[in-house]
């Protein structure tokens, strides 16, 4: 799936980007809010689509002065299938965070970084996971392995995207601070911690 | 129908949301290690400064990602409004931001010596508010 717009699997178009900003709010939008909330320029293919929407009931509109304001219509049947729409990334991160908790061997840290943590990846890439591994675990130990294999096939099955995992011991965390300064300033720009200490708190632990 | 408030919030853009995110995390992240310094009043009341100051900033967030808007300045009622329109999760936002904006009522009047359980509802819903923060961000 393209990681930026997961609701294109289904509906790739403007439409699914429309209706993505208004399950995002109960407030009132004008066209104009809901294109810059999509990032679009142009209000014109928005307006279209409001259009559209408004004749299957699936988006009110009410005037306010010279003002067009559009919301979504919560009770219409389609309502639901526009807010799991709307919601698949987080519960792309929610999905990821139960499996981690629920390992037998704890991670000391797990986070997403990358396209995936930005908003900005496409159907191509990469969903990136940062795991600390304890000390006291071997990096070829059977069940940590398995842990790791289980949620990147998860993953996969999820999105149908790879799951690509950097995977270091904590007590390597210094080493990895001053060798590999690119993924650093990934990880404290963008990532979402999924699994123990707060990505940033770790690093500047070391 | 909700009244829009315009004249009492501006426009902020995504990139913003995801600065002002990133301030909530820290002054939450500061309110916690300053609230592990000791029991001392002033440790607890300036701990709780940060939390109300964490929890305003990452609603903020959530209303530029969700929006494109966020309240203006002092008002905290069009901050409990705005908030209040995110979905899902505004609700629940709202009274947390509430409850932080009362405490910092408080101390206008002089009455920011916070108690210890006053400073850990107060973190509480910072936290609440900088994981709401972030799940808007996350969608």
């Amino acid at each position: 799936m393209d990681v930026s717009q997961p609701y294109t699997a289904i509906c790739p178009t403007l439409d699914s980007e429309v209706l993505a900003v208004l399950a995002g709010t109960t407030r009132p939008l004008t066209g104009r809010e809901v294109a810059r909330l999509t990032g679009r320029t142009s209000h014109r293919g928005v307006a279209e689509v409001l259009t559209r929407l408004v004749e299957h009931g699936l988006v009110q509109r009410q005037e306010a002065g010279r003002a067009l304001l559009f919301t979504l219509n919560r009770e219409h049947l389609a309502a639901p299938a526009v807010e799991v729409l709307a919601g698949m990334r987080a519960e792309l991160i929610r999905r990821i965070r139960d499996l981690v908790s629920a390992w037998k061997m704890e991670a000391t840290h797990v986070s997403i970084f990358g396209s995936t943590a930005r908003g900005d990846g496409g159907t191509q890439s990469d969903i990136d996971l940062f795991v600390v591994r304890p000390d006291a675990v071997s990096d070829d130990d059977p069940q940590w392995r398995k842990q790791l294999d289980d949620l990147a096939e998860s993953i996969e099955r999820w999105t149908g995207n790879r799951a690509s995992i950097a995977e270091t011991a904590g007590s390597e965390i210094e080493r990895l601070l001053k060798q590999d300064r690119s993924i650093v300033a990934e990880l404290r720009t963008d990532a979402i911690s999924v699994s123990g200490a707060d990505i940033s708190a770790l690093l500047d632990s070391e | 129908m909700t009244a829009r408030a315009a004249t009492r919030t501006q426009a902020c853009s995504e990139q913003e949301a995801k600065t002002r995110l990133a301030h909530a995390r820290k002054f939450l992240e500061v309110a916690e290690l300053v609230a592990n310094q000791g029991d001392d009043l002033e440790y607890s009341s300036a701990a709780a400064a940060l939390a109300v100051l964490a929890g305003i900033a990452a609603s903020d967030a959530a209303c530029c990602k969700a929006l494109g808007r966020r309240s203006r300045g002092q008002d905290h009622r069009a901050a409990l409004e705005l908030v209040e329109q995110v979905e899902p999760g505004g609700g629940n936002a709202s009274k947390a931001l509430r409850r932080l904006l009362t405490l910092k009522d408080e101390a206008h009047y002089g009455l920011f010596d916070v108690s210890g359980a006053d400073l850990k509802t107060a973190l509480r819903q910072a936290r609440t508010l900088v994981d709401f923060g972030a799940g808007v961000l996350n969608r």
